[in-house]
């Protein structure tokens, strides 16, 4: 009953005209985004951050959130129309989406992913209104012990379940961890790598980090390999939007799956919606009696990925906003904002700040709406947005996220250090270095190191701390496991495999 | 240096001929806040902004320009042009940095003039539920019977409130293990939790946990009980002699600024200190202070001493 009340007070600050509009705005301009292949989730966020400041902050949240929620529904559409994945995690539905397209089905497909997706997102809403509460009053008994724990797990699964090569990622993690070593050291007040500059004395901006790796990347990389030509869009019909009944009893058992792998994958650090949809397309094909039937434009094969994803986005907001701990490079920027607003994420924020949490996870209802309605009747209307040229396009954001970059902090040095990282991104991305695990490496090594010196104060030296509590343990021992798993499995195998293929037929964009 | 006196030159030059105090302002005062937008010294300084503006007849902005715990601001207003129009609103912190940043580049009695000291917050001092003892009293007992068991957290090593919480156990003779944590609302978790326990924070900070009796508080800092909460008793009335524990907000102006124009903005601030609705977010943390720019300054060199002495005692480098 408690939660039915929340629920109420969420909807009531979901509802307020303001948070709707943004709301709208938020799902909108991620619909875009997502459609526009080559501009990611992360790089808008990251665009309008500095837009957001003088917001209410749970406005600005649930505007920022529906961005990232909202490039899931676009995503799909690309996928289905153009062949061309509009995020990575949209990658799995061109293989039977655009084969549905070119059969004349596109507005079948274009239906049931946005079904699917709505649904995918529903379900882990739900799982989100039940668990967050419990987690995050179960954390506010955690120590610095746990919390060590259970980042180093995190981290561990980041960078083993992340894309292809472990090694690369596990390297990537290291350079990721030694960047947020920059800075001043909590627990001596001595500054470190800072090479006596006083912008660095803070530490590198998460911001400019985030938006060189992935933004300047983006576009730098797309640059390098764009033609000139807006894409074409094929023939398409939309004859029908309805599913046929047969369908609707096809791809139901897939949604159910897909939503549930996706919903795991949003809850465990580092899986993400890429993986989600990967995994949950894999399933089906072995659930499957006709395999083979695979690629040529099967319902099955859009519905999973497509609630995957969807269900992966939304419960990717447990361990974040329970915990403080971001489980993708998406989280950690928008717990940057969240720490920009002079809110703290952790497990006090869902008890003391319950208008912002049930106002979110209410919104998130509000947008999944919005979104069935702008995806379903103006779809036509939004495919139309992939005839801008590019290279004005490129242009305008590469302006836009300087001035973003230049307002967090009034300061030209974080721009500098974005464009500087823009050029390592770019030559990671020719090299297929995964930069999400660089990320996160970034905001979840100075959690581990803090916690760790915190918890050998507070155990007087006693390194048993890091075993002796059941949580501990059992990070610990989930933490080697999934380390061992990772170069042995055969799973990791086929998500490395999937996404070579993927990357060989696709061109290497691939974000997450 | 000659260019910038140039340009310093042609400014003023350009908008009130040689710098003019009784012109003065003619055009909007920036006031540089060295922290991120939407913090407690952010939202303080925005609201005295508007009465501030009002009273000098000129809008006043606000610029935050955060890092290295205010130091990247501070040192930008240290180089700015001492005509008037950049302005810094600084905290207690300002006196901390010789001991915990000495490399800086500014000094405070050499790069500023100081305008005033407007407000402060007391720090309270926090515990525990889980300890077995209900007053500061009874607290120190219990720190002295148990030397180095219990934990003190701070936001963390050589920041001021850490320093202040320190200075409190130097002058009671405590011996507290001190466990930095990256910010005030992680330690009031961790003492909530019972990680921690003892802490110091301001009541902005802490007034939630003391509402809800998730931690006890046992004092303010200051010698008279506090509008916010005067449940609190002060430390002299439980035995604690001879020190004051407070944040303190304050405005600052690059040196060679002309004392007219200090003058006029220490009236004005008084002014903007009268209106209500600063009066409203100021009691909900602590009080109206309004010194005298002299006042202020010798404050600053004061604690400068103060926090040296109460640094290298607590093996802080």
């Amino acid at each position: 009953m408690e939660i039915l009340t929340n629920l109420e007070a969420g909807f009531a600050v979901a509802l307020q005209w303001d948070n709707i509009l943004f709301c709208f705005i938020g799902v909108t301009l991620g619909t875009i985004i997502g459609l526009l292949p080559g501009i990611g989730a992360l790089s808008t966020i990251s665009m309008l951050l500095p837009i957001t400041f003088y917001m209410d902050p749970t406005t600005a949240i649930i505007m920022l959130a529906g961005v990232f929620y909202g490039a899931q529904y676009g995503g799909s559409t690309a996928s289905i129309l153009l062949n061309i994945p509009g995020t990575s995690a949209n990658a799995v539905t061109c293989l039977d989406g655009h084969p549905m397209a070119k059969n004349g089905r596109a507005g079948v497909a274009l239906a049931l992913t946005t079904i699917t997706s709505f649904v995918g997102g529903s379900f882990s809403i739900l799982v989100m209104i039940f668990l967050t509460p419990y987690i995050a009053r179960f954390a506010l008994e955690f120590g610095a012990a746990e919390y060590f724990s259970i980042a180093v797990f995190g981290l561990i699964a980041a960078s083993t379940l992340s894309r292809g090569s472990a090694l690369k990622g596990l390297a990537m993690v290291v350079v990721g961890v030694l960047l947020g070593i920059v800075g001043m050291d909590v627990n001596s007040g001595v500054q470190r790598f800072n090479f006596g500059i006083l912008e660095l004395s803070d530490g590198l901006s998460i911001v400019a980090l985030a938006m060189g790796l992935f933004g300047v990347a983006e576009i730098l990389s797309n640059l390098l390999r764009y033609s000139g030509e807006p894409y074409k869009i094929d023939k398409v019909t939309y004859a029908s939007l309805m599913p046929t009944r047969q369908d609707i009893r096809d791809s139901t058992p897939s949604t159910v799956r897909g939503m549930l792998i996706g919903c795991l994958c949003g809850i465990l650090p580092g899986a993400g919606p890429t993986i989600a949809s990967f995994m949950a397309y894999a399933a089906e094909k072995r659930a499957s009696r006709h395999p083979e039937r695979f690629g040529t434009g099967v319902v099955q094969g859009i519905a999973a990925p497509e609630a995957a994803n969807n269900a992966s986005v939304q419960s990717a907001f447990i361990p974040t906003l329970s915990l403080g701990i971001p489980g993708d490079s998406v989280m950690a920027v928008l717990l940057g904002a969240l720490i920009i607003h002079g809110i703290v994420p952790g497990p006090t924020l869902v008890l003391e700040q319950p208008q912002l949490f049930w106002g979110l996870v209410a919104s998130f209802w509000v947008g999944n709406i919005i979104l069935l309605a702008l995806n379903l009747p103006l779809i036509g209307l939004f495919v139309q947005i992939l005839r801008i040229p590019y290279d004005a396009l490129y242009i305008a954001m590469l302006f836009f996220i300087c001035i973003g970059v230049f307002t967090i902090r009034n300061n030209v040095f974080d721009i500098f250090v974005m464009l500087g990282f823009g050029l390592v991104g770019t030559f990671m991305l020719i090299a297929r270095f995964p930069a999400a695990p660089l990320l996160l490496g970034f905001i979840l090594g100075p959690m581990i190191e803090e916690n760790m010196r915190r918890a050998l104060l507070l155990s007087r030296g006693d390194w048993l701390t890091f075993v002796d509590s059941p949580i501990t343990a059992t990070c610990a021992v989930l933490s080697v496991v999934s380390l061992v798993w990772s170069f042995w499995s055969p799973l990791a195998g086929f998500i490395g495999r999937a996404r070579d293929r993927r990357s060989n037929s696709l061109g290497s964009t691939g974000f997450d | 240096m000659i260019r910038r006196s140039f340009i310093a030159l042609a400014t003023a030059a350009f908008f009130a001929g040689p710098v003019m105090a009784q012109d003065y302002p003619v055009r909007p005062v920036t006031v540089v806040v060295p922290y991120t937008a939407g913090g407690a010294t952010d939202t303080l300084a925005r609201v005295i902004a508007t009465p501030f503006g009002e009273a000098l007849g000129q809008p006043v902005v606000i610029e935050n320009r955060a890092g290295a715990g205010g130091a990247v601001g501070a040192e930008f207003v240290a180089r700015s042009d001492p005509d008037g129009y950049t302005l810094l609103f600084h905290t207690a912190t300002v006196a901390v940095y010789p001991t915990t940043q000495p490399n800086l580049d500014f000094d405070y009695a050499r790069d500023f003039e100081p305008i005033m000291l407007a407000t402060r917050a007391p720090y309270v001092i926090a515990i525990s539920n889980k300890l077995p003892v209900d007053d500061l009293e009874g607290f120190i007992d219990y720190a002295k019977e148990h030397p180095g068991e219990l934990n003190h957290g701070s936001p963390g090593a050589g920041t001021s409130t850490q320093l202040a919480a320190e200075l409190f156990k130097q002058q009671v003779g405590i011996d507290l293990l001190h466990v930095p944590y990256g910010g005030s609302s992680a330690v009031l978790t961790a003492t909530r939790a019972g990680e921690i326990d003892f802490m110091v924070d301001t009541y902005l900070g802490l007034k939630g946990a003391v509402d809800g009796k998730d931690v006890k508080a046992l004092a303010v800092g200051t010698a008279k009980r506090q509008a916010f909460n005067p449940d609190i008793p002060t430390f002299e009335e439980q035995g604690v002699q001879g020190i004051e524990l407070a944040a303190w907000f304050a405005f600052a102006a690059p040196k060679g600024t002309p004392k007219e124009i200090v003058a006029k903005l220490n009236t004005a601030l008084h002014e903007a200190l009268k209106n209500p609705k600063v009066l409203e977010t100021v009691e909900a943390q602590g009080e109206v202070i309004g010194s005298t720019p002299e006042e202020l300054g010798e404050q600053v060199n004061m604690e400068i001493d103060l926090w040296a002495k109460v640094a290298k005692e607590a093996g802080v480098n």
